[in-house]
């Protein structure tokens, strides 16, 4: 079940008990790659991220399609930070803002909650929003490569999920081909680190300068 | 046995109601639709496609099916998860529209308090309407490309009622059952009758035992929401649990074998089935909204003089409780009573002729109800107030 947006204000308890703490860390890597100025947060939820990109001096625009989270979001906003809230879906990232608008398009665990299909147009999206060179971050919770692994991921992960669900009603949602769909929308792909267990994924990527015309 | 599959799945998804139930969001041919064959949207809760399906039998059309989240239209609408978004990711990721010539999209009526159709036409160029509210009428509205005042209104017949019987039954007999297992086995059976007896008769009896919070004068404190139990309409509640009770005496009488403690034990047993299973009746049902929210005391306050007829309020619905005047092109409040608080008049008028009021008088900013539509999932994590949304009315605009 994926009430997520129902319990807002439990949302980030939630996330860093269903991450055991290490949430916090995959903030600190994506806003220490990001290299910005203008970065997008895609799916900024409460915030998190924009506010540590926003402290490192870059001009965040947090998008989330849930009110409810980007009032939280608000609120937790430092007076005076260079941050900026926008209400949207991911696949309407084009009627917001204006190609080329970015230099940075960074994404924590919200490319999982979405459609096959509304990821490959998704990332159309962020190409063509991006700046020639722009570099785009995701961060996410990938199915494990081996049968193994994934059963190895199924069984440590079920009872954490099953009480962060009950105290907080946040859970997160594995996903699997995101490579080969960034790759496919135009862009190349220049580092992947995952975590042990290989259930979490960090994949840095560039945009291709559009030759093939894709996503233009 | 494609049938056999689908019984199944019929069966296990309508005891697991409470569950979302999702299925991939697509567009499914119905038929051999043309280049001018309607299209048709619903949400992804897998229950309702394949009725959607079953219904549009023998017709050419497209379905599109929207990522609510597994969660069906009315509460998926009233939650904030069918909105505008929604409408306009499916539009733009099933590669509908390299299938038609026309951008007229069919929406299913209950959707009408979550969906707003200009974001939708705005971003996407696509014209929506609200179809029938049930997925049966399809095929009629589809022929006649008319909507008819049965068509609009909700209904909760006997079939639809059971149903809700055994989504409550049967999670409550599965977990009481599984727990008496552990320790008294002997009990297992006498407490999944009794489950399903009381579910039944609550909801068989829904007509007759009302559940509905009453639309009250003064404004209860916040706090009393959590006494349901004490509402005037709730304490009907109780007879079915009386008559179960003279159920169980009849019994030991006719066994002849009066059992004291076996009387209070299942007596209390019974007494908590029926307070948890009627704890939100009304919200069970398509009829009232939750009676677990705070909200529940509003009532609708037309402007009379922004009015312009347009009609979009009767359109929309479920209770018919407005009636044009088209002489002098006005909306009129005829059945205030009836009105069971969904937003969907106050989300769709176009002239923002309709309001939320609050017993005590204050007016709930309609650009509240459109963002946060009325939220019965969920919380806010802002209490809705003028003043608090005065703050940020960006609705789905870029801000400043
Ligand atoms: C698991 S949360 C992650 C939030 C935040 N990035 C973080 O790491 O804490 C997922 C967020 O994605 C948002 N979301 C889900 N689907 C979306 C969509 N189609 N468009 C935009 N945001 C979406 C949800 O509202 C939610 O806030
Ligand atoms: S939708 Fe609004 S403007 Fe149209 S008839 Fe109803 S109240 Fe009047
Ligand atoms: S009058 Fe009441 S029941 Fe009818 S659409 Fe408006 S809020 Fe819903």
């Amino acid at each position: 079940m994926r009430i997520l947006e129902s319990a807002p204000e439990r949302y980030d308890f939630g996330i860093r008990l269903l991450s055991l703490g290490r949430i916090n860390s995959v903030y600190g890597r994506v806003s220490q790659l990001a290299r910005g100025p203008d970065t997008l947060d895609l799916g900024c939820g409460t915030g998190n991220l924009a506010r540590r990109l926003a402290a490192r001096g870059h001009r965040v625009t947090g998008v989330d399609l849930s009110p409810e989270m980007l009032d939280v979001a608000r609120l937790k906003a430092p007076p005076g930070a260079a941050l900026n809230w926008v209400q949207a879906g991911a696949v309407e990232l084009v009627d917001c803002f204006p190609p080329a608008s970015f230099d940075t398009i960074a994404s924590v665990l919200m490319f999982s909650e979405l459609s096959p299909a509304e990821r490959a147009e998704t990332l159309r999206q962020c190409h063509r929003l991006l700046r020639a060179g722009g570099q785009l971050l995701i961060a996410d919770e990938v199915r494990a490569g081996t049968f193994g692994r994934r059963a190895l991921q199924t069984m440590l992960r079920a009872p954490l999920a099953a009480i962060t669900y009950a105290l907080t009603q946040t859970s997160t949602h594995a996903v699997r081909g995101l490579e080969e769909e960034i790759a496919a929308a135009g862009f190349s792909l220049l580092r992947r680190e995952s975590n042990r267990l290989g259930d979490f994924t960090l994949l840095e990527a560039e945009r291709k300068e559009a030759r093939d015309g894709v996503g233009a | 046995m494609a049938w056999v599959r689908d019984a199944f799945s019929e069966v296990v998804e309508t005891c697991l109601r409470v569950l979302p139930w999702p299925t991939l969001p697509r567009l499914i041919r119905v038929g051999h639709p043309g280049r001018d064959a309607p299209v048709l949207l619903t949400c992804n809760y897998d229950l309702t496609v394949r009725r959607v399906l079953r219904a549009l039998r023998g017709q050419n059309a497209f379905l599109l099916v929207a990522p609510t989240r597994g969660i069906n239209v009315w509460c998926s609408a009233a939650g904030g998860m069918f909105t505008a978004h929604q409408v306009i990711s499916i539009l733009r990721t099933s590669g509908i529209e390299r299938e038609v010539d026309h951008r007229r999209l069919i929406l299913p009526q209950l959707s009408a308090t979550g969906v707003e159709r200009k974001l939708v036409q705005e971003r996407t160029g696509w014209h929506a309407v609200f179809g029938p509210v049930e997925a049966r009428d399809l095929p009629a509205y589809l022929a006649t490309n008319h909507k008819t005042n049965e068509m609009r209104h909700v209904r909760f017949p006997l079939l639809r009622r059971l149903e809700m019987a055994v989504t409550w039954a049967f999670p409550v007999s599965a977990i009481g059952g599984v727990i008496l297992a552990l320790g008294w086995p002997r009990l297992v059976l006498p407490f999944v009758a009794m489950a399903w007896t009381i579910a039944v008769a609550l909801f068989g009896f829904f007509p007759w035992l009302g559940g509905r919070a009453e639309h009250g004068a003064r404004e209860t404190p916040g706090w009393t929401r959590y006494l349901v139990f004490f509402d005037p309409s709730i304490r009907r509640l109780l007879v079915v649990w009386l008559a179960f009770v003279a159920g169980l005496c009849g019994f030991e009488y006719w066994k002849d074998a009066w059992n004291i403690h076996a009387l209070i034990g299942w007596g209390l047993a019974s007494l908590f089935i029926v307070l948890l299973v009627g704890m939100d009746l009304a919200g069970s049902t398509p009829l009232y909204k939750s009676g677990l929210h705070e909200d529940r005391l509003l009532h609708i306050e037309l402007d009379s003089d922004a009015c312009q007829g347009r009609a979009m309020c009767w359109e929309v619905c479920p209770k018919n409780c407005y009636v044009i005047d088209t002489e002098r092109h006005k909306a009129l409040i005829a059945l205030p009573d009836a009105c069971v608080q969904c937003g969907a008049c106050v989300v769709q008028c176009p002239e923002d002729a309709l309001a939320f009021v609050t017993p005590s008088g204050q007016r709930i900013p309609i650009e509240t109800i459109r963002k946060y539509k009325l939220n019965l999932l969920g919380r806010r994590a802002i209490a809705v107030t003028p003043q608090a949304d005065a703050a940020h009315s960006g609705g789905s605009r870029r801000e400043a």
